[in-house]
């Protein structure tokens, strides 16, 4: 075992990718277990890792996504969300959180929301006096709200690895902490906005308003339509998914008119590439979990959270913070696959709701996104925002707080993420 | 030299040939899917075929597509340490990565051309729709000889050179790989 724990350390830390590190230290580990029969395990484990059924699901949320992006979405629920908060002070800082509120809905990669949303609101918010810095923290922070209200390519990807939780309860379980998040976040920008003075926007009229909300309005179903169909019990998550694709398909070409064949093949690349990143962590997460399994390291883990402390609340924390501690050097998808593993069987067998750990560690690892030294999101924004990132990480400190609200109340009261799903059993 | 050059080329049609594959299987399961939604969504019932024909493609597309993001240079790697050391000792970590790398290719296509023999004279992906797994499992070694073919392209694979500039244009479409 130690042999497999060495080799996952060494590779990882010299760059190697993620995924194929997973898959060596698994042979690792289970050439020790087994000798050297069990190398093969590496062709099954890897075919079975993305045989899952479920994870059709997959590409079709991402070509959703990227349809409605490509179709000029973004810009609609700018205007719509606008036309809701114009005329409060520090608007475009609060319009920032609810389009990714929305956006989340869509797509469900905190990545794709700072892009999308960053690459329009952040000049906005610099012309008209924010401090860039500012710009990129709140773009950033907001964007990681995507993977935590459903639909989500991470929640599938959970589901997928460790299969006693559905896809259905995380998604439904990701409601309430996701709003959470958004109101936290809200509270903290309007206390930011009233200080430091941010400006309002011009009124808009209420016939602009409601074209921009008739605008907006058949990209706005994609959510309904899924969530409703998978919580209603009428149809899987892989059948909604599908039909979502089509549907945006439908309104890119039929309704904005604005999607062309050209800007559909590109869609399907991105989808394609984007979900061979998620299926490589699959196929290798497999491979590394069949030895996870047999070597006993989820029981020493949850020895070992036992033994610092009996508080429940206490184990939570300490297992959020080292959550964190990891998504500050490896992004959410690695993460998730790496750690869920080994840490769910653990916190399970001290007594925690499967699915309360599901959405806690989700929540934790997707705050991590926006965390220094690698805050993926964060350092996009950044970028996008032409400041220095030690600067962006500064700007984001007060929305740290906000988070951090967030998993302490999710951690003390389970119903949060327990209560929506346990209406639909 | 022209030997490298010719098979950088080869990589790049191999992993356009990927793309169309994947694309292909995409809009086969979309199409499956739909159906599959429409028929529930008419007559609350479900097909009992689309379940097990969608699944034919899936391996193809989990495995072949992971080999699209390795060429494509996705976001996969740790490498916030190697980023801080000399020059020298980051190419160095560069060359242990690629071995890494072509070392699991090679017991993919090893490992799986095992699994892809023991496919043949046994399962099925389904007893519904009678398609021999066969077909789905010759994915695992050609994943691994794609991969390997791939390492051609040396560096260019690794992270350790991307720059974020190229992760936001991965992340907005403007990635070389998505002009063609």
């Amino acid at each position: 075992m130690t042999f497999a724990i060495v080799a996952f350390v060494v590779l990882l830390l010299i760059g190697v990718p993620v995924a194929v590190v997973m898959a060596m230290a698994g042979v690792a580990g289970s050439y020790a277990l087994g000798g050297e029969r069990m190398i093969g395990i590496i062709a099954d484990r890897m075919f079975s890792g993305v045989s899952g059924y479920m994870l059709i699901a997959i590409p079709y949320f991402i070509l959703t996504a990227e349809l409605m992006n490509q179709g000029g979405l973004t810009q609609k629920l700018i205007t719509f969300n606008n036309a809701l908060l114009g005329r409060v002070r520090g608007a475009l800082s609060h319009v920032n959180i609810t389009v990714s509120v929305f956006f989340a809905g869509l797509t469900g990669a905190a990545i794709t929301d700072t892009v999308a949303i960053g690459k329009i609101l952040i000049p906005a918010m610099k012309k008209q006096g924010y401090d860039a810095s500012y710009a990129a923290a709140i773009t950033a922070c907001s964007s990681i709200i995507g993977p935590i209200i459903p639909p989500s390519v991470v929640m599938v990807v959970y589901a997928t690895i460790l299969r006693d939780t559905s896809v259905l309860d995380l998604f439904a379980g990701g409601i309430i902490p996701g709003l959470l998040m958004a109101l936290s976040l809200l509270v903290m920008s309007f206390a930011l906005s009233w200080v430091r003075n941010y400006p309002k926007q011009e009124a808009i009229a209420l016939g602009a308003a409601l074209a921009a909300f008739m605008a907006a309005l058949p990209a706005l179903a994609v959510p309904v339509i899924i969530l409703g169909g998978i919580l209603s019990g009428m149809t899987t998550v892989t059948e909604a998914s599908g039909f979502a694709a089509v549907y945006a398909m439908a309104i890119g070409f039929l309704f904005y008119r604005n999607l062309t064949w050209k800007k559909v093949w590109h869609s399907l690349v991105v989808t394609v590439r984007f979900s061979g990143v998620v299926f490589f962590l699959l196929a290798a997460s497999a491979v590394l979990s069949w030895f996870v399994t047999r070597s006993g390291i989820a029981r020493d883990a949850a020895a070992m959270i036992a033994s610092v402390t009996d508080y429940a609340f206490l184990q939570l924390m300490l297992v959020s913070l080292l959550l964190i501690l990891i998504g500050t050097v490896i992004d959410v998808l690695p993460a998730l696959v790496v750690v869920a593993p080994v840490l769910v069987p653990a916190l399970v067998s001290l007594g925690f709701d499967p699915l309360h750990i599901a959405i806690l560690m989700i929540v934790t690892l997707n705050v991590a996104n926006v965390t220094p030294p690698v805050g993926m999101s964060l350092m996009t924004a950044a970028w996008i925002a032409r400041v220095p990132y030690e600067r962006a990480i500064v700007a984001s400190l007060p929305f740290y707080l906000s988070f951090f609200a967030v998993i302490v109340l999710l951690a003390l009261f389970p119903g949060l993420s327990t209560w929506i799903p346990s209406l639909l059993h | 030299m022209s030997v490298l050059k010719t098979a950088r080329q080869l990589s790049a049609i191999v992993n356009q040939a990927a793309i169309v594959i994947c694309v292909v299987c995409v809009l086969s399961m979309l199409a499956i899917s739909f159906i599959g939604f429409l028929y529930t969504l008419v007559t609350g019932g479900a097909l009992s075929w689309t379940y097990s024909l969608a699944r034919v493609f899936l391996p193809w597309i989990g495995l072949i597509s992971l080999t699209i993001a390795l060429y494509s240079g996705e976001h996969i790697a740790m490498t916030l340490i190697v980023k801080l050391l000399p020059a020298p000792l980051v190419r160095l970590t560069a060359i242990v990565c690629l071995g890494v790398i072509a070392l699991f290719a090679v017991m993919l296509m090893w490992y799986g051309w095992e699994f892809f023999t023991n496919a043949r004279q046994t399962y099925m992906v389904s007893h519904m729709i009678q398609i021999p797994q066969y077909y789905t499992a010759i994915a695992v070694p050609l994943t691994g000889a794609i991969t390997l073919l791939h390492l051609v392209n040396g560096f260019a694979l690794l992270e350790h050179y991307v720059t974020l500039e190229d992760v936001v244009d991965g992340a907005t479409g403007e990635h070389p790989e998505n002009q063609q």
